[in-house]
């Protein structure tokens, strides 16, 4: 079977996430992309928060070919779960290890 | 050659967030004058991003100012032409498209790729850039590329101005 090639992006958050929130901010989240980005192309870019590096700092998986749209969606998001936030995708990569040597 | 973006003065960005993100930031009014005309008249100053009314616009460009942000995203072909003839920038302002929220987020999106579109075929420059007034409007080089191809920018462009064009507003 071919696997898909798919890419990470290291994404920075407005507010803090706490260690008893991450799931429901990850489908808070899958909902407020869903919105953004359509449910006609949702499946395309098919977003999965893998990793929490802290409070604020997160890595998404997502299709090489969703990698675009999710940067850009991530730019318009500025509401999660009711809660205000905003995104800043700091560097994307095909290995997630790669993501960790982000010095900023 | 580094990326620039160019933000209110009221983002407080310092080296750690504009290294974040990417960018080298230029501040109004530090880097370059902003000027409102429904707030102000033309002060003469060259280096300044022009905001208004579309007339009122086309004798800011006549007058030779380095850009111009238009309040709204229709097509103004007299402007478009002084803008051409005189070598004015149009800055498309991506915050206005991040603050707004669904069908009219959509339909800014149409009318803001239609005006790239217009601007480009006329031979204007155009800057990408956030003018952001708070952090929650700022974005990465990487969103505010991918927001500009989403307004029909090639990639090739998109990069060109956040660096050329974007650089010689600022410095």
């Amino acid at each position: 079977m071919m696997r898909d090639k798919q890419r990470y992006v290291l994404v920075e958050s407005g507010s803090s996430v706490q260690d008893a929130e991450r799931d429901d901010f990850s489908l808070g989240l899958y909902n407020a992309l869903l919105h953004s980005i359509g449910e006609s192309n949702y499946h395309r870019v098919n977003p999965k928060v893998v990793k929490f590096l802290s409070d604020r700092r997160f890595v998404v998986r997502t299709s090489l070919s969703g990698c675009g749209p999710l940067v850009a969606a991530l730019a318009m998001l500025k509401r999660v779960n009711n809660k205000d936030s905003y995104f800043y995708t700091l560097k994307s990569s095909g290995t997630l290890k790669a993501l960790g040597s982000f010095k900023y | 050659m580094p990326y620039y973006d160019i933000v209110f003065e009221e983002c407080k960005v310092d080296d750690r967030l504009s290294n974040m993100l990417g960018f080298k930031v230029g501040t109004i009014p530090q880097n370059i004058r902003f000027i409102d005309l429904d707030k102000q008249g033309l002060s003469g100053e060259k280096k300044a991003i022009v905001s208004g009314p579309s007339g009122k616009l086309i004798s800011a460009a006549n007058s030779g100012v380095s850009a111009v942000c238009m309040q709204n995203p229709d097509i103004d072909k007299d402007l478009i032409a002084a803008m051409a003839d005189n070598g004015t920038v149009l800055c498309i302002p991506l915050s206005d498209m991040m603050g707004l929220y669904g069908l009219r987020r959509s339909r800014h999106i149409f009318k803001t790729a239609k005006l790239f579109a217009y601007a480009r075929k006329n031979d204007v420059e155009i800057s990408f850039v956030t003018l952001a007034r708070s952090r929650s409007m700022m974005c990465s080089y990487m969103q505010l590329l991918e927001l500009a191809k989403l307004v029909g920018a090639s990639e090739e462009y998109a990069r060109k101005s956040m660096k050329e064009v974007n650089k010689g507003l600022i410095e």
